[in-house]
């Protein structure tokens, strides 16, 4: 089945089955790496990205589902040149280890900075209460958040 | 002077960021200056470690290239090894490039595991940096026409001391072309080659570089999303496979069903001995094969009763009984003990529970195979899966990129085993991506432990016998030989190595036995970030507790009196110090109130000189909340001390520090991995949940720097200490001591009745 999808500004026709997890749209057919497979169960967040300015699970978003909306992706924030806030806080915070779940980390941030420029500490936490972390960085990942929310506030 | 460029722009100019179709077109570059590789070797620069040119290589316009065996699996080695090899040659840092865990061109050092990165692993770095900042100014003394001493180096560039104006770069002397100089291989052990070389290496107070906090060069691709993980690697052609696991461990296959999938576009199915697996053009559509394939399968019902594991453990097979550090009589001790204090500890089955599952991508034809893994140790999955396959090992290439973080797990690369059996099969390029639940259900988990704890007194209270027996089976048996793949294939051979270590401690009883016995595995094991030291820690440091509470006595003035070690003195005093150590005993006064009781327990954790390094030592202090009502314990505060010697990265050495305590609480406090007789049922994140944004303290790190004493790693030795400081501090909230991790509410709140 033909799809149109809107992502990171530019639409893109796929043809795939409209019950494919969005994850593997944007993986697969548009090569954008940035959002992971983690557990496709939503319960990780490394798959995340921002659905009409909500951060979503696509692992378990059908493809079908995200038509006619506007999909971002860590692709579409910044680059190693021009990092977007949040990325360049990640920078000086040195909040990943292994990285694997910093496009959910961010992305679940942006979407909360968007909607809350001044989260407190506990908002913060509470917006990544979902997004898991192996190597322990979160105490770096909410300054970070903070640190992200002081750039984009001055 | 050469135009200045930040490391970033390198990185990006270079293309180190690895994927499929630049790996394949950068290699003619990269090879360009060295021998010509035998026809049909998937060897294809020098690898041995005694010749120079194996470890570094100089291009025209003066950059370096470091090749090392070992991988940065996210603890920000790369950086380090930039930073060792920038000082030694008095480079920019910039200027150093780092090409990890490529079996086709880099020399062998062996698994990037044990905390060894900065210890055993850059010994032969820096001889070889070392060896080639001589070679470079015996080349510029000819060249300038002045004697070495006369002459300076500053980023890469060689001239007179006294007229700077007379030079030459490094570049200029030796770009793109051969050392052909030769080291001296010390030793080839389990950690890798150990080097001598002509020339002397720095020593710590000529270093300008080592001991900066330099940011990783590794984040700014990583939250850019340009970073390629292996999960990212494509290769043209390439399929995507899944395998379909048996329902119990050890089923074996009695029927498959490949017309249940023919529905599915494009599935192939795979079938060899107990190996079933499909691939597909797409993803999705290997995904649902793998799900909807019919299989028969035989009953196994060969993992221990869950009720029962902890006795099971304890009359296991013996394989080995193994003591060290012996000291004195100590049954004679306890004989003559006026009293005795004794406890049982109990250590459960965790998972390494990478965020990222297994992924690798696999390439078999003409009799070789090319394979992109996130493996730590890319050697041994190479012979493995060569061997599996039937293939001369010279023919098999291992390339590393970058998995998820994963403590120990991807020693055996399970996927790529996966990917090249069924590459294999098919003849085309093969990626395994696995599902979570065969992540959670099949990967080598961490061994259960039982540890009995005896202690003998003399009439004032003095510890006069110590006495440690602990049962395990081995750390490793899922090391090599031992893939789920090679395993269902039949023909693995098994690893018998044994790991995990025996319970050492710091304490100078004046009778002391450690003892522990190997059994047979119950579970396919690997070793799980500090295997053995945080659960032989977490006994002994809880048992040395109970012996201070028993007698009234400060936990930390209790452990003073038996501690001679200076630097773990010093690092016990300055964890209790930064987190404002009350001294007294515990229980505090009041902990059997109600209500949200708090508490703090302290624990040291110690390696000594010899294993695999000169030695580490680690203080923690725990705040915790327990909440009476549930049970629940909240750690809220953690403050650690560490002494691993000479830092090389201050920035990354804390980033590890807080790394491993911070899966250390979350493994105490929540991690157990359930199973039945047949398999894991802890299959997500659900049923295995670990530590969350709103659970996480903050933690505070005090650095101690010994720069007269050689780097040892530390994010094992971190993880160490957690254990026995959470349940101290448990036992000092509410005056109740728990034996069994984790610390979950369901063991909590019976406990406090």
């Amino acid at each position: 089945m033909r799809l149109v999808l809107e992502v990171n500004g530019r639409s893109h026709t796929v043809d795939v089955e409209p019950d494919t997890p969005l994850l593997y749209v944007l993986r697969n057919d548009l090569q954008l790496d940035g959002p992971k497979f983690g557990c496709g169960l939503a319960q990780c967040g490394a798959c995340t990205v921002i659905l009409d300015g909500q951060a979503i699970r696509s692992c378990v978003t059908r493809v079908s589902a995200a038509q006619g909306h506007q999909v971002m992706t860590l692709e579409a924030l910044g680059t190693l040149n021009r990092p977007h806030p949040l990325q360049q806080a990640f920078i000086d915070e040195q909040a990943t280890q292994c990285g694997y779940c910093a496009n959910g980390m961010i992305m679940t941030a942006k979407a909360l900075l968007d909607k809350n420029p001044h989260p407190t500490d506990a908002e913060i936490r509470q917006a990544l209460a979902g997004n898991l972390c192996r190597c322990g960085t979160q105490p770096r990942v909410v300054r970070a958040v903070m640190r992200a929310a002081e750039m984009v506030g001055r | 002077m050469s135009k200045k460029i930040t490391r970033r722009e390198f990185v990006k100019d270079t293309g180190v960021l690895v994927v499929s179709i630049s790996v394949v077109n950068r290699l003619p570059r990269l090879v360009a200056s060295q021998t010509a590789p035998e026809a049909g070797s998937a060897i294809l620069r020098s690898v041995a470690p005694e010749e120079l040119d194996s470890w570094l290589a100089i291009a025209q316009d003066g950059k370096v290239t470091l090749y090392t065996g070992r991988v940065d699996i996210g603890t920000g080695v790369e950086t380090s090894y930039a930073q060792i090899v920038a000082d030694e040659l008095d480079l920019a840092f910039e200027h150093v490039k780092v090409i990890m865990g490529d079996t086709g061109l880099t020399p062998d050092q062996s698994k990037s595991t044990a905390s060894t990165a900065t210890s055993m692993a850059a010994q032969p770095i820096r001889i070889a940096a070392a060896e080639a900042r001589q070679v470079l100014l015996n080349l510029a003394s000819k060249h300038l026409n002045t004697p070495v001493g006369e002459l300076t180096v500053n980023e890469g560039v060689i001239s007179l001391r006294d007229d700077s104006s007379k030079k030459i770069s490094y570049g200029e002397l030796i770009g793109g072309k051969r050392f052909d100089v030769k080291l001296k291989v010390l030793e080839t052990g389990m950690w890798g080659p150990k080097l001598a070389g002509t020339a002397k290496p720095k020593v710590p107070s000529q270093y300008t570089i080592v001991g900066k906090p330099i940011p990783h060069v590794d984040i700014p691709p990583k939250v850019t999303g340009s970073y390629k993980f292996v999960h990212d690697v494509r290769v043209p052609g390439m399929l995507h496979g899944r395998v379909a696991r048996p329902p119990a461990l050890g089923a074996t296959l009695l029927r498959v069903d490949p017309d249940s999938v023919r529905h599915i576009p494009g599935v192939r199915v795979v079938h060899k001995a107990n190996f079933v697996g499909v691939v597909a053009e797409r993803e999705e559509h290997a995904i649902r094969a793998a799900g909807e394939l019919r299989c028969a399968w035989s009953k196994w019902s060969g993992l221990p009763d869950y009720q029962d594991l902890y006795q099971a453990v304890r009359t296991a097979p013996l394989i080995e009984r193994r003591s060290r550090d012996e000291k004195g009589d100590v049954e004679a001790a306890l004989q003559g003990a006026v009293r005795s204090a004794k406890a049982t500890y109990h250590y459960p089955v965790q998972l390494h529970g990478m965020i990222g599952p297994s992924c690798a991508i696999a390439d078999v034809k003409d009799g070789g195979a090319t394979i992109w893994s996130g493996a730590q140790w890319v050697q041994g999955n190479r012979y493995d899966i060569a061997q599996m396959l039937g293939l001369s090992p010279e023919k098999v290439r291992v390339i590393w990129v970058a998995a998820a973080g994963c403590y120990g797990r991807l020693s055996v690369d399970d996927a790529a085993h996966d990917a090249a059996l069924m590459s294999q099969v098919v003849g085309r390029p093969v990626r395994v991506q696995w599902m979570r639940h065969d992540e959670h259900g099949w990967e080598p988990v961490s061994t259960p432990m039982v540890m009995d704890l005896l202690a003998g007194l003399d009439a004032r209270g003095n510890v006069v016998a110590f006495d440690f027996e602990g049962w395990s089976s081995s750390h490793s048996s899922g090391e090599r030989g031992n893939s789920v793949a090679w395993r269902l294939l039949g023909t693995a051979p098994g690893h018998k190595r044994l790991s995990g270590g025996v319970g050492d401690h710091p304490y100078n009883f004046p009778n002391r036995r450690v003892a522990l016995n190997y059994v047979q595995p119950l579970f396919r094991t690997l070793y799980l970030r500090a295997p053995g030291g945080l659960q032989n820690n977490f006994a002994i440091e809880s048992f040395m507790d109970e012996l201070a509470a028993a007698q009234g006595v400060d936990p930390i003035d209790f452990r003073l009196r038996y501690l001679e070690d200076a630097r773990a003195v010093a690092t016990l005093k300055a964890a209790a110090q930064k987190f404002g150590w009350d001294s007294r005993p515990s229980p505090r006064k009041g902990a059997g109130g109600s209500g949200v009781a708090t508490g703090r327990g302290v624990s040291l954790a110690w390696q000594s000189i010899g294993e695999y390094a000169v030695g580490q030592r680690v203080a923690m202090v725990a705040e915790v909340e327990v909440h009476r009502d549930t049970g629940r314990v909240r750690v809220t505060r953690a403050v650690v001390a560490s002494d691993c010697g000479l830092i090389i990265n201050p920035n990354g050495l804390q980033q590890q520090v807080e790394g491993a305590v911070l899966q250390g609480i979350s493994r105490v406090l929540m991690e157990e991995v359930k199973f039945d007789r047949s398999k894991v049922t802890s299959l997500n994140w659900n049923s295995y949940p670990i530590l969350t944004f709103p659970e996480t303290p903050e933690v505070e790190v005090v650095l101690i720097n010994r720069p007269d004493i050689p780097s040892s790693g530390i994010g094992e030795l971190a993880t160490i200490p957690t254990g026995g400081a959470v349940a101290n501090a448990i036992f000092d909230a509410i005056g109740l001591r728990l034996r069994q991790v984790p610390f979950t509410p369901d063991r909590v709140k019976p406990t406090l009745g």
